[in-house]
């Protein structure tokens, strides 16, 4: 139980890191762009890959919460949604 | 310079809005980019979606700190929510979307008047038919995702009157599990108008700097919240969306 809520705290703590992440890395892209420097949007670009790859991350940090605390229905539908996520953006490509 | 600023004023007000009612934040940034900045809508919404994903990370988490996300019913709602937009996207060439947003607007206006009357329901009543409930509830967010998907409406305004309501969750951790919902919903989206190209490199840094610090201050606030004075504010935007729905919908039908 305490390992299971301990990785809870890792996503608390994961999130409190990953938002300092972010404000800095759209700061720089902020001052980048204002100052006209080309850089600006490469930085933008890669910040937005964070931002989505941070949303796995945390699905993925979930699913090892559910493994820790045996809940083997949680587990598979956090596996799912994982899934339908990547499924609605392909989906979504393809359709448009 | 002044116009950066502006970009990120709208980020901050649209985080501490968003982050306080669990909700993206998508209902203050769209207008202010198209009306205020003259950001065409085509850009305005994809730049919109990067900040309520920020949004999300930050105000969740604080959410989460306090016990306010109930996570095993945000991961099937998200599930439900993700298959109703994505069938939703899919049937927009094919189904008559000013007939939806019409009925989307009815149920949205149901939900205001039935929010504000509602109230919070006693720890043994959520243990009630939990499972039959959570059954339903994963059916009508199926339901809510797809005609959010045809309208153009965020998740959280459709889930948070459903955990309430329906699943009973107490109003603060509805809006915590919206906040978190909303997130995995907006990334898929974001996904795809970043693979596409439609996100603006320039407008898009300051807009989500400032959701990033105002949605980790709104979740503060948020977790801290008197009821009632969320119901009320809850109950304004429900009416605000209904409102513009059943103008878009008019105005498509002319």
């Amino acid at each position: 139980m305490n390992a299971a809520h301990g990785r809870l705290k890792t996503l608390v703590v994961f999130d409190h890191w990953s938002w300092l992440l972010f404000v800095a890395w759209f700061t720089v892209a902020t001052v980048l762009n204002a100052l006209g420097s080309s850089a600006g949007a490469a930085v933008t670009y890669w910040g937005i890959v964070a931002v989505l790859v941070d949303n796995v991350m945390r699905l993925v940090l979930l699913a090892a919460h559910f493994e820790l605390e045996k809940k083997s229905t949680y587990l598979g539908l956090t596996v799912v949604l994982i899934l339908a996520m990547i499924a609605s953006i392909l989906f979504q490509l393809w359709v448009h | 310079m002044t116009e950066v600023l502006a970009y990120i004023g709208c980020g901050v007000l649209a985080g501490l809005f968003g982050g306080y009612l669990g909700l993206g934040g998508g209902v203050v940034i769209v207008p202010f980019l198209t009306l205020a900045m003259g950001v065409d809508i085509k850009q305005a919404v994809p730049v919109s979606m990067a900040a309520i994903v920020v949004n999300s990370l930050s105000a969740s988490s604080e959410y989460m700190k306090k016990g306010l996300v109930d996570i095993e019913i945000m991961v099937p709602l998200a599930i439900a929510m993700v298959l109703g937009m994505i069938v939703g996207s899919s049937a927009l060439y094919f189904v008559p979307q000013q007939y939806v947003r019409l009925l989307l607007a009815v149920i949205l206006v149901y939900s205001a008047v039935s929010l504000l009357r509602g109230q919070e329901k006693p720890a043994h009543h959520r243990e009630q038919n939990k499972r039959t409930r959570l059954i339903i509830g994963c059916l009508l967010a199926t339901i809510g995702g797809l005609m959010g998907g045809l309208a153009g409406v965020g998740g959280g305004i459709i889930l948070i009157p459903l955990m309430f309501l329906l699943i009973g969750l107490p109003l603060s951790t509805a809006r915590g599990t919206s906040s978190f919902i909303v997130g995995f919903s907006g990334a898929a989206s974001l996904g795809v108008y970043f693979l596409s190209g439609l996100v603006n490199l320039t407008v898009a840094p300051p807009v989500m700097l400032g959701s990033v610090i105002g949605g980790k201050f709104g979740g503060k606030l948020g977790a801290l919240a008197k009821p009632k004075i969320v119901k009320i504010l809850l109950f304004i935007v429900l009416l605000w969306v209904s409102y513009k729905l059943v103008t878009t919908a008019i105005r498509e039908m002319q």
